[in-house]
């Protein structure tokens, strides 16, 4: 049993809907209406097309095809993360990708200690959950990045102090790590902790009107917390530790030309 | 033992060094003053390898390079002028040092930081506060207390008594220069280091003099 197709017709007239919040930005005054309608136009756009595509990987789901997908979204998905946080993207791609593609492999090994190997390597599968949690880690990433480099920037002089009496360059680096990771997983550990109190989330919400019970739907649901919360933590982690091979030179100096201008 | 030739920086097409040419001897103590901004906080970064430069940093007339850095740096003890703001107690940041994987072999000198801390006039309650908590001149005389227990042959200081009273500027300025094994270069716009000093160094638009 699947959720109950919706007439094209009624979706439409649904999306009027949105007349109501551009008639509050009109009245407010907010000049977000024009990138509002052409956010939402892009998006049903976007969806369209992978629609398409996703029901002809769905209709082949050859395991080699389904990994493939996976690892061009985690090439956009580290393109993303290296441009938002400011980052130059050749400077960095190959040593972030190399970052999430081993935080991504070692939670799809740990899959399978719940799903047996034909199951995980369906479309069916590797597809929404992979695609979940990539797409679940970029703001985690984002923040920790933006966050340790601009911190390195900004109190160099504090590197140099710990540097000065004793610190390795890995222990002098350790609490700008930290408080990159503090302020990118405080927020998802207080997600989850309100979770099912305060929001129902989307891929349970999916299931239940997908036709499975809510008992497992919130299997499904526990297991894809832990699995971002656990990837977005180490993926973020190794994206610290992989960039800062790439952004300090030998004098452990941040190397000149590491931001976008 | 250490001498920069032809140091020259430039940030942003800005020249901040022009070529500084600078010998020091062991046991020197260097008073390196001047205008804001000509250029004093990048000579001490340069001395300890923290700034792109060009021209030649050596130590015992060997140049620093990539491979012995380790080493050279392990005889300077560099405070800077902006103080870290350590999530921890006083007592957590005098200790913090001797975590580090090479100073571990170290015990944590008890007696002699109770010492410091008596000379330094520091009330003991202060251990436990939070070192956010702290003045910005207890915060400066704090790391000072750290520098003296880690104990390094060179101290690269910059402005550390800007936010001291004259007693406390005294007490630091003493015991920073005290002993003649250490050599010290010290950023200051305070004069109080002028009679603890054998060598006073005026920087100019990154330009170095020295005067008296």
């Amino acid at each position: 049993m699947g959720a109950r197709e919706l007439d094209l017709f009624s979706l439409a007239a649904f999306s009027l809907l949105l007349l109501v919040p551009v008639a509050i930005f009109f009245f407010l005054r907010i000049p977000r209406i024009r990138s509002l309608l052409t956010g939402f136009l892009r998006m049903v756009i976007q969806l369209a097309l992978v629609g398409l595509y996703l029901e002809t990987i769905f209709r082949i789901n050859h395991p080699l095809i389904n990994i493939g997908w996976i690892l061009i979204m985690v090439a956009v998905a580290c393109a993303a993360i290296t441009n938002q946080s400011g980052l130059r993207l050749k400077r960095f791609f190959w040593f972030l990708a190399a970052a999430y593609l081993l935080s991504l492999g070692a939670i799809f090994g740990a899959f399978f200690i719940v799903l047996e190997p034909q199951t995980l390597f369906s479309a069916r599968y590797l597809i929404p959950l992979g695609g979940m949690i990539l797409g679940n880690i970029m703001r985690s990433n984002v923040i920790t990045l933006d966050r340790y480099f601009h911190g390195l920037q900004k109190r160099q002089e504090e590197f140099i102090s710990r540097l000065s009496l004793g610190a390795t360059p890995w222990e002098a680096r350790k609490p700008f790590m930290a408080d990159a990771l503090k302020a990118a997983v405080s927020p998802q550990i207080a997600t989850i902790a309100t979770m099912g109190l305060v929001s129902l989330p989307g891929m349970m919400t999916g299931q239940i009107l997908g036709g499975n019970s809510p008992g497992v739907a919130i299997q499904y649901q526990i297991l894809i917390m832990i699995a971002i919360f656990t990837t977005a933590t180490v993926s973020a982690f190794l994206g610290m530790v992989f960039a800062s091979r790439r952004a300090f030179d030998d004098f452990q100096r941040l190397r000149p030309g590491l931001f976008r201008t | 033992m250490l001498k920069l030739q032809n140091i020259r920086v430039e940030h942003a097409d800005k020249r901040i060094l022009d070529g500084i040419d600078l010998s020091i001897n062991p046991g020197d103590k260097v008073w390196l003053h001047g205008p804001s901004g000509s250029g004093k906080s990048t000579l001490l970064k340069v001395l300890f390898c923290a700034e792109y430069f060009t021209g030649r940093v050596l130590f015992h007339n060997q140049p620093v390079g990539a491979a012995g850095l380790v080493d050279y740096r392990s005889h300077l003890g560099f405070i800077s002028q902006r103080i870290p703001d350590f999530d921890q107690t006083a007592e957590e940041v005098l200790h913090h040092p001797f975590h580090f994987r090479a100073n571990r072999h170290r015990a944590f000198p008890l007696k002699r930081s109770r010492e410091l801390l008596e000379e330094m006039r520091f009330d003991p309650q202060i251990l436990g506060q939070r070192f956010t908590d702290l003045s910005g001149g207890e915060k400066q005389r704090l790391m000072v207390l750290v520098l003296l227990l880690i104990d390094r042959p060179v101290f690269l200081l910059d402005e550390v008594t800007a936010a001291l009273d004259p007693r406390n500027i005294d007490t630091v300025v003493r015991l920073l220069t005290s002993s003649p094994d250490h050599t010290v270069v010290a950023v200051s716009h305070n004069t109080e280091w002028q009679a603890h000093a054998n060598r006073s160094l005026v920087m100019e638009s990154g330009r170095l003099r020295e005067v008296g």
